[in-house]
């Protein structure tokens, strides 16, 4: 019973890794290339091995940047709804819903509003902790 | 760098499979569009029998499921053109406000910007969708772009601000003493020098209300007033579903945000950048 939940699981992360790997590549191409190349060539001089310059300059360098990726990254992700509408639709027996899609399920189709929004409400302290990186980040 | 050797073969190596990784569901949707319905359940690599048939039934609204293909490619052009026009507005005019006119309250407004961004947008769904019914508004195409205005415009304010407070203020002092007033300022000074970053803005508002599913399959219902996305939804609920009328809808779909894309590319990558990458 486990197998075949776990396949659809696996196919809706392998749909999501699909869709936003060359956008996220796209960001970190334009965020290594801000990075001043003396870094770099300073880095040559001292003769370091290319994984040292991009453990010691290039990852440092786009330390936010990972951050505000990873969040933005999570939170595209965490409200996903079409996915799992579209490829599961929470089947096999409403055991591969995720959040947006179970509230839709509650709410639209049980007209239980209130445990719709209640569905919503359990990844509250998930998103004020997003909350709380951005104010951060954004400082 | 030259790589040479082993590590040239790995990293083409590298290349070859995340280029096969990307490209092959998008191969594989061109070609399902031109397979003939007997074909369909014979999975291949390659088309043998190429045919425009799915294509042409769809022009035509030939098979039931694309009865009403133009009217709701109509829906979906007009709440994108919709929504992109009204982001343009706000972002452009809150921006100028953010960045060029100190006011009370303006740096809470700045910190705040970035919030919806990071509440997924189908959270409030349920909250909406008792607004839109409590004004009556479910089933207009209205209730779908106010949504999207919502979802779409601080991001472009936020980006439009950030770009806005690169261009130097002196213009805006040389522009004040030859005798302009903010409005002017804005028109012939503030607009022309924001233009990169717009695009990108467009480009973002146009898609994001393109590709909705949610909202428009919560406020629109009836086979003349749906969005595209959404007739798409539904021909999956039946069992022998046309999967190549569905990949012919799907090509045709894409065709324009393709478009959007390699027109607006060099724009769109920097302006979408700016955001992310002024924080480093």
């Amino acid at each position: 019973m486990t197998t075949p939940i776990a396949l659809a699981i696996a196919a809706a992360i392998v749909y999501h890794i699909w869709k936003y790997l060359p956008f996220w590549t796209l960001i970190f191409v334009a965020g290594r290339r801000s990075i001043p190349r003396e870094l770099y060539e300073a880095g040559e001089i001292d003769g370091t091995t290319p994984l040292q310059r991009f453990r010691y300059i290039t990852f440092p360098m786009l330390r936010n940047l990972f951050m505000i990726c990873s969040l933005l990254s999570m939170v595209f992700t965490l409200g996903d709804f079409v996915i799992i509408k579209i490829m599961t639709g929470g089947a096999p027996g409403d055991s591969t819903h995720v959040l947006s899609t179970l509230a839709y399920r509650y709410t639209f189709l049980m007209g239980k509003l209130d445990w719709g929004v209640g569905t919503f409400v359990v990844a509250l302290p998930v998103t004020l902790l997003f909350i709380f990186i951005l104010i951060r980040w954004v400082r | 760098m030259r790589l040479r050797g082993w590590r040239k073969v790995a990293f083409y190596g590298v290349c070859i499979a995340l280029l096969v990784w990307t490209v092959f569901p998008v191969y594989y949707m061109v070609m399902l569009s031109l397979v003939t319905w007997e074909d369909l359940f014979k999975p291949r690599l390659y088309v043998a029998n190429p045919t425009f048939e799915n294509y042409l039934q769809t022009f035509t609204q030939a098979n039931y499921f694309v009865s009403q293909f133009w009217l709701q490619l109509y829906n979906s052009v007009s709440i994108a053109l919709m929504t992109t026009a009204a982001v343009l507005v706000i972002g452009t005019l809150g921006s100028f406000a953010l960045a060029r006119i100190s006011f009370r309250g303006s740096r809470t407004i700045q910190s705040l910007t970035p919030f919806t961004y990071i509440i997924p947008s189908s959270f409030l769904s349920i909250p909406f969708f008792k607004l839109m019914a409590d004004y009556d508004l479910i089933g207009t195409k209205l209730s779908v772009v106010l949504v999207m205005i919502t979802f779409a415009s601080p991001y472009a304010v936020w980006i439009l601000w950030d770009y806005g407070k690169t261009i130097p203020p002196d213009i805006d002092e040389a522009a004040m003493i030859d005798g302009a007033g903010p409005l002017a300022i804005f028109f012939r000074i503030y607009l022309p020098l924001i233009l990169p970053p717009m695009v990108a803005i467009a480009t973002y508002a146009f898609l994001f209300a393109w590709n909705e599913y949610l909202y428009a399959v919560l406020f629109l219902s009836g086979e003349k007033y749906i969005t595209i996305p959404v007739a798409m939804g539904n021909f999956l609920a039946t069992d022998d579903a046309p999967w190549n009328i569905l990949m012919t809808v799907a090509v045709l779909y894409s065709i324009p945000p393709v478009i959007f894309y390699y027109c607006f590319r060099r724009h769109l990558v920097s302006g979408l950048v700016t955001g992310a990458v002024s924080g480093v």
